[in-house]
């Protein structure tokens, strides 16, 4: 499972972003962390 | 209620202060074996060396993703460039487990994202040299995830 997960992390800066767009069950998130989320945290 | 029960993996790609990518997959449990017999029928030198993502030649690597797509493997990417890592840094940086209490904001994110209320899901959650992951996990806990969660760390 890890080994999976590890080609789907390093495939982001690797393979075109088009492409991986096109996919039907890759989807890029935002990186924006929430203000809720870091006061809970912080 | 029918309840599937769901297998998650997550993995960080690249190290704090640098771009970093959190990668999760998932699908459902009773899929394991055959995905993973699948996979090593179609990459068979994948049997005999622990090739890393980073290592494999690009195309190589779009062929994996491909082939998890069209076995209906869920997969989702954060991005958290050296940008992201410094805004925070500026701000939280002097605090005590800095990395880990972002890591967990990133791993409430991608997982809240993927999951499956109702359902169990299984997270294994692969343990990184530079992060006390107790730490972390303790932090995306302390949120009362709406969803019943296992967490494991390999």
């Amino acid at each position: 499972m890890i080994r999976i997960v590890d080609f789907i992390a390093s495939s982001y800066s690797r393979v075109n972003r088009k492409t991986l767009e096109k996919l039907e069950h890759f989807k890029i998130l935002n990186s924006e962390i929430p203000g809720d989320y870091l006061r809970k945290v912080f | 209620m029918n309840k599937f029960s769901f297998n998650f993996g997550v993995d960080i790609s690249g190290t704090p202060y640098s771009n970093t990518t959190l990668g999760l997959g998932c699908f459902e449990t009773r899929r394991y074996n055959k995905i993973l017999n699948d996979l090593n029928r179609s990459f068979p030198e994948f049997r005999r060396s622990r090739n890393k993502g980073c290592t494999l030649k690009k195309n190589k690597l779009k062929d994996v993703i491909k082939f998890l797509d069209d076995s209906k493997v869920h997969m989702y990417v954060l991005p958290f460039k050296g940008e992201d890592w410094n805004y925070h840094k500026q701000r939280y940086g002097q605090k005590g487990f800095f990395k880990e209490k972002i890591m967990a904001c990133l791993y409430f994110m991608i997982l809240s994202k993927a999951s499956r209320a109702g359902y169990k899901n299984n997270v294994l959650i692969d343990n990184d040299s530079w992060m006390n992951l107790h730490k972390a996990l303790h932090g995306a806990r302390n949120w009362q995830m709406q969803i019943d969660m296992i967490l494991t760390s390999q």
